[in-house]
C-alpha cells in the first residue's frame, strides 16, 4: 500500500464501476418479462417524481406554501440547515455499523491486496459514492424541486450537501476502524450492543419528544409560527449545531446568479477540503475494512435469501440457548419432515421477526378495541365480525409480507428441493404449511385477546374462528405460488430497484386479479343461495349458516386450487436460470 | 455394455436453453456396480445432464429410465432410488448436521436411521460438527454432509458432480474409498470432474461429452485403442483429442 494515483486514474476506476452498474441495469432489459417490468417500474418511478416536483400542496414544512409566500428568508435557510443537520446526524449513527471502509463482496480482496494507498482507496470508494449520491438523491431533488426559489441552483446545494454528508459519515466510519487512533482501538472487535441499544432508544425517545415539542413550537395556535421558529433557531445550541449546513442552505435557497455562483464555490471548496481530509485519515483500517465488508455482505446474503429486517442482522451459531431440539409436531412422514424443518428455522433465527409480528397483531388488536380510534361498528354482533374481519385481513397482510417461512428463503436450495422424491404439490403445501399455522396461531391469539379485553362474546366469533385458517392459508398458498411463477432475490438498495418495482405492481394486480375472481364467484353463489333460500322460504339464520358454510367451502377450495398452481409452478421452477 | 440389467438408462437426452443446445441427443447405460466418468469441457453439458437425470431439470426430450422406472411417468418412484450430490451443496442454513440427516430419512422413508446416521458422521469426519449449524460449515464440510446424506439413503443410483471440490487430502482419500465402497455394494454411479485422474482412478468407462454431445463412451483401454490416442496414452490426451482441443506443446 504504497504507490499514489492520481486522481484521474482513481476517476477512471470509479467510471468503470458505475458503468457496471448502469449496464446491468440495461441487461435486465433483454428478455420480454425484463423489458416490461422495467418500463412500467421505471414509468412508475417518474411519475411519483414528477408528482413530487410539481405539485405544490403536500402540507408539513413546505417552504413556499405553509408559512405563506412571505416567509422570512433567513428562516428559509433555518428550515434547510435544519433538515441537512437532521440527515448528517443519522448517517453519522450507521458508521458504527460499517467501522473502516464497507468493500463490495467482489472488491475487497482485489482491493486491499491491490498496490494502492489507503488514501487512494478510500478516494475511489468516495468516487463511487458520489455516483450513488447522484442516484439516490434524486429523491429528494424532487421533494424539493417545487419549493425552491431557483430550483436549477438548488439542486447544486443538494447534491453537494447529500455528498458532503456521505463523506463525513465515511470519515466516522474510518475513525470507528482506525487503529492508528484511541478511538479505532477501542471500538476494535466490539459493537456498540446495549450502550448502542440504549443510545438509539434516546435518540429515538429524543426525535419524538422534539416532534411532540415541535408541534407545540411550530403549530401552536396561540402564537405566530414564524416567530416561534424564530425563537428556536435563537437558540445558541440549535444555531451551533445547524452552523456547518449554512453554506448548502445558502446554495439551495441561492435566488440569484452571483449568490449562486458564491455559495458553490464556498460549498465546493468544503467538498474538496472534507474529501482530502476524509482520504489522508484512513490510516490503518484494513482489519476494520475487513470485518465491515464481510459482515455486510452476509447481512445481504441473507437478504438475497428472503430474511427480511432484523432476523438478517444475525444468526445463531453452535451451543446458542435457542439452538434446542424442535419436536416433530407434523408427523415423520415426507410432509411432516419438510414442515418440520422450516418450523426449526422459524424457532431458531426469527425471534425479532416474531417479536415484531406479534406487536403489530397487538395493535391491530388496540385499534379494535380502542372507541376513539374504531367508532361506532354497530350492535355487538356486528362489531365483533367487523373488528375480527381488521384483525384477520389486515393482520394476514402483514404477516404475509413480514414473515418468509416459506419459498422466499429456500430459492438458494431449491436444486435439493427439486430432486426430493416427493410429488411438486405435496412439496409446495409442506413448505408452506408451517407459515400459515404460524400467522394462524398469531391471529388467533389476537383474535382471544380481543375477547379477553372486552370480555363480549357473541357467537358469530366461533365462525371467523373456524374461517381464520383456511384463509390464511389460501393467501399464503397464493403468495408463494406467484412467487415461483416470478421468482427474484432482491435485496432493497441494491442494484435492481426499478425492475423489482415494476414485477411487484404487475404481481400485486395478478393477485387482485386471482382474489377479486374468485370474490365475485363466492359472492355470485352467495347472492344465488339468498335467492333460492327466498324463494324457498327458508329462514334468515339457516340462510346465513348456509352461506357461512359455502364462504368456508370456497376458501378451501381457493386453498387447494392456489396449492395446485404452486406445484405446477415449483414444477416449472427452473434453477438454472438467475434470479438475481 | 448395454444390458437390459442397467440401473440407469438416457435415451435421446436433449436440453435447449434458447437457442442454446446444452444436451444433444445423449444416450448411455450405467449397470450395477459401475462408475462413469463424466468428463468434458466447460459448458460441455454435464450439469445440465446430471440435473435433468436427477429430475431437478424438467426432460425436454429423451427418455431416464432409473432401476426401470420412467422418470416422467413415475418421478418419485425414480427418484427414490437415486441420490444427487450437486456442485455446490447448499444445506439448509437452520438443520444441525445430524438434523439434516434426520431430515433426508424422513424424506426417502428411512425408519431407523439412527445408528447409520452416526456411522455415517463418522465415516465422512463429521462427528464433531454433528451439532453444528448448515449455515457455519465450510466448503469441505458441506460436501461431506452432502455425501453422508447420499449414503444415507443407500441410492441404486448415484450421481455426482465434482464431488471432490473443497475436500482436504484426507477428506479425498475417505471420498474416494467410500465411492468405490458404493460401487462393490452394487449402485451405479455417474462421476461428473474436470478432475481427469480422479476419474482416470476411479471410472470403468468414460463418457466425453463436447458442446451437449457424446463424442467417446467406453472404458479408457477402448480409448487408448482408438484414434483419440494418437497423441498419447493418458485420459488428458485423449480428452484433448476428444475435444478438438490441442494440447500445449512442452
Amino acid at each position: 500500500m504504497a504507490s499514489t494515483h492520481s486522481l484521474s486514474t482513481l476517476f477512471g476506476l470509479a467510471r468503470l464501476h458505475w458503468r457496471a452498474g448502469f449496464r446491468k441495469q440495461f441487461r435486465r432489459m433483454r428478455t420480454p418479462s425484463g423489458c416490461i417490468f422495467g418500463i412500467i417500474g421505471g414509468g412508475l418511478i417518474a411519475s411519483w417524481m414528477g408528482a413530487l416536483m410539481f405539485s405544490t400542496g403536500h402540507g408539513g414544512a413546505e417552504l413556499k406554501g405553509l408559512m405563506g409566500p412571505a416567509i422570512d428568508p433567513l428562516l428559509q435557510v433555518f428550515l434547510v440547515q435544519c433538515f441537512l443537520t437532521a440527515f448528517a446526524v443519522l448517517s453519522l449513527f450507521s458508521a458504527f455499523n460499517s467501522k473502516g471502509l464497507y468493500l463490495p463482496k467482489g472488491e475487497v480482496h482485489a482491493l486491499l491486496s491491490a498496490p494502492i494507498s489507503s488514501a487512494d482507496l478510500v478516494r475511489y470508494r468516495l468516487l463511487v459514492d458520489a455516483g450513488k449520491t447522484v442516484v439516490s438523491s434524486m429523491v429528494f431533488v424532487a421533494l424539493f424541486w417545487g419549493r425552491l426559489p431557483k430550483p436549477g441552483y438548488g439542486v447544486f446545494g443538494l447534491l453537494l450537501a447529500l455528498f458532503t454528508i456521505t463523506i463525513l459519515s465515511r470519515a466516522a466510519s474510518l475513525a470507528l476502524g482506525n487503529t492508528n487512533l484511541w478511538l479505532g482501538r477501542f471500538f476494535q472487535g466490539r459493537s456498540l450492543g446495549r450502550a448502542g441499544f440504549m443510545i438509539g432508544a434516546l435518540a429515538w425517545g429524543g426525535m419524538i419528544f422534539f416532534m411532540v415539542q415541535s408541534d407545540v413550537v411550530m403549530f401552536g395556535l396561540d402564537m405566530d409560527i414564524q416567530e416561534r421558529i424564530r425563537s428556536f433557531a435563537a437558540n445558541p445550541l440549535v444555531g451551533l449545531l445547524a452552523a456547518p449546513a449554512r453554506p448548502f442552505a445558502e446554495l439551495v435557497l441561492a435566488k440569484t446568479a452571483s449568490g449562486f455562483l458564491l455559495w458553490l464555490a464556498v460549498d465546493v471548496g468544503i467538498l474538496a477540503l472534507v474529501f482530502e481530509l476524509c482520504a489522508r485519515s484512513a490510516g490503518e483500517i484494513r482489519e476494520a475494512t475487513m470485518a465491515t465488508s464481510e459482515a455486510l455482505a452476509k447481512r445481504l446474503g441473507a437478504i438475497s435469501k428472503g430474511h427480511s429486517g432484523v432476523s438478517a442482522l444475525g444468526r445463531l451459531k453452535r451451543g446458542d440457548a435457542r439452538l434446542r431440539r424442535v419436536p416433530r409436531v407434523f408427523g415423520r412422514g415426507k410432509i411432516g419432515t419438510i414442515a418440520w424443518a422450516q418450523l426449526v428455522g422459524v424457532t431458531r433465527f426469527s425471534l425479532g421477526t416474531f417479536l415484531l409480528c406479534f406487536a403489530v397483531v397487538g395493535f391491530l388488536v388496540m385499534l379494535t378495541v380502542d372507541k376513539d380510534l374504531a367508532g361506532d361498528l354497530g350492535p355487538p354482533d356486528k362489531e365483533m365480525a367487523i373488528s375480527t374481519a381488521i384483525i384477520v385481513v389486515l393482520g394476514t397482510m402483514y404477516l404475509g409480507t413480514s414473515m418468509r417461512f416459506d419459498f422466499r428463503t429456500s430459492l438458494t436450495r431449491m436444486e435439493s428441493l427439486k430432486s426430493w422424491p416427493l410429488s411438486a404439490s405435496r412439496l409446495f403445501f409442506a413448505t408452506v404449511l408451517p407459515q400459515a399455522l404460524i400467522m394462524t396461531l398469531l391471529l388467533l391469539a389476537g383474535v382471544l385477546s380481543r375477547l379477553a379485553l372486552t370480555g363480549v362474546y357473541e357467537p358469530v366469533l366461533l365462525k371467523f374462528l373456524a374461517l381464520i385458517p383456511a384463509f390464511v392459508y389460501a393467501w399464503v398458498s397464493l403468495d408463494n405460488a406467484v412467487f415461483l411463477f416470478f421468482p427474484v432475490k432482491f435485496i432493497p438498495g441494491q442494484d435492481g430497484a426499478v425492475h423489482h418495482m415494476g414485477r411487484s405492481i404487475l404481481l400485486l394486480l395478478l393477485r387482485v386479479i386471482l382474489l377479486t375472481s374468485f370474490g365475485v364467484v363466492l359472492a355470485g353463489t352467495l347472492f344465488l343461495l339468498s335467492l333460492l333460500t327466498d324463494f324457498m322460504g327458508m329462514g334468515a339464520e339457516l340462510v346465513e349458516n348456509l352461506g357461512f358454510w359455502l364462504v368456508l367451502f370456497g376458501i378451501l377450495v381457493a386453498g387447494a386450487l392456489f396449492s395446485r398452481l404452486g406445484g405446477l409452478a415449483l414444477s416449472h421452477y427452473d434453477v438454472s436460470k438467475s434470479v438475481s | 455394455m448395454e444390458t437390459n440389467s442397467s440401473l440407469l438408462k438416457v435415451s435421446g437426452l436433449s436440453r435447449a436453453y434458447g437457442t442454446v443446445q446444452a444436451v444433444d441427443g445423449l444416450s448411455f447405460e450405467v449397470q450395477p456396480g459401475e462408475i462413469l466418468g463424466l468428463v468434458g469441457p466447460n459448458g460441455a453439458g454435464k450439469t445440465t445432464s446430471l440435473r435433468t437425470i436427477a429430475g431437478v431439470l424438467p426432460i425436454q426430450s429423451g427418455e431416464i429410465q432409473v432401476v426401470g422406472r420412467d422418470l416422467v411417468e413415475d418421478p418419485i418412484g425414480a427418484k427414490s432410488l437415486l441420490a444427487w450430490v450437486p456442485d455446490e451443496p447448499q444445506p439448509d442454513e437452520n438443520l444441525t448436521v445430524l438434523e439434516h440427516l434426520e431430515f433426508t430419512a424422513g424424506i426417502y422413508g428411512i425408519g431407523d436411521w439412527g445408528e447409520t446416521a452416526h456411522e455415517l458422521l463418522a465415516r465422512f469426519d463429521l462427528t464433531a460438527k454433528a451439532d453444528a449449524l448448515g449455515g457455519e460449515l465450510s466448503r469441505g464440510m458441506r460436501q461431506k454432509l452432502a455425501f453422508a446424506q447420499a449414503w444415507l439413503t443407500r441410492p441404486r443410483v448415484l450421481l455426482m458432480d465434482e464431488p471432490l471440490s473443497g475436500l482436504d487430502p484426507l477428506g479425498i482419500r475417505a471420498a474416494k474409498a467410500e465411492i468405490l465402497q458404493m460401487a462393490a455394494e452394487g449402485a451405479a454411479i455417474v462421476l461428473s470432474s474436470h478432475l481427469l485422474k480422479l476419474i482416470e482412478e476411479l471410472a470403468d468407462r468414460l463418457l466425453i461429452l463436447d458442446a451437449g454431445r457424446a463424442v467417446f463412451t467406453g472404458t479408457l483401454e477402448e480409448a487408448r485403442a482408438s484414434d483419440l490416442a494418437d497423441s498419447g496414452g493418458s485420459l488428458e490426451e485423449i480428452f484433448l483429442a476428444a475435444t478438438g482441443a490441442r494440447p500445449v506443446e512442452d
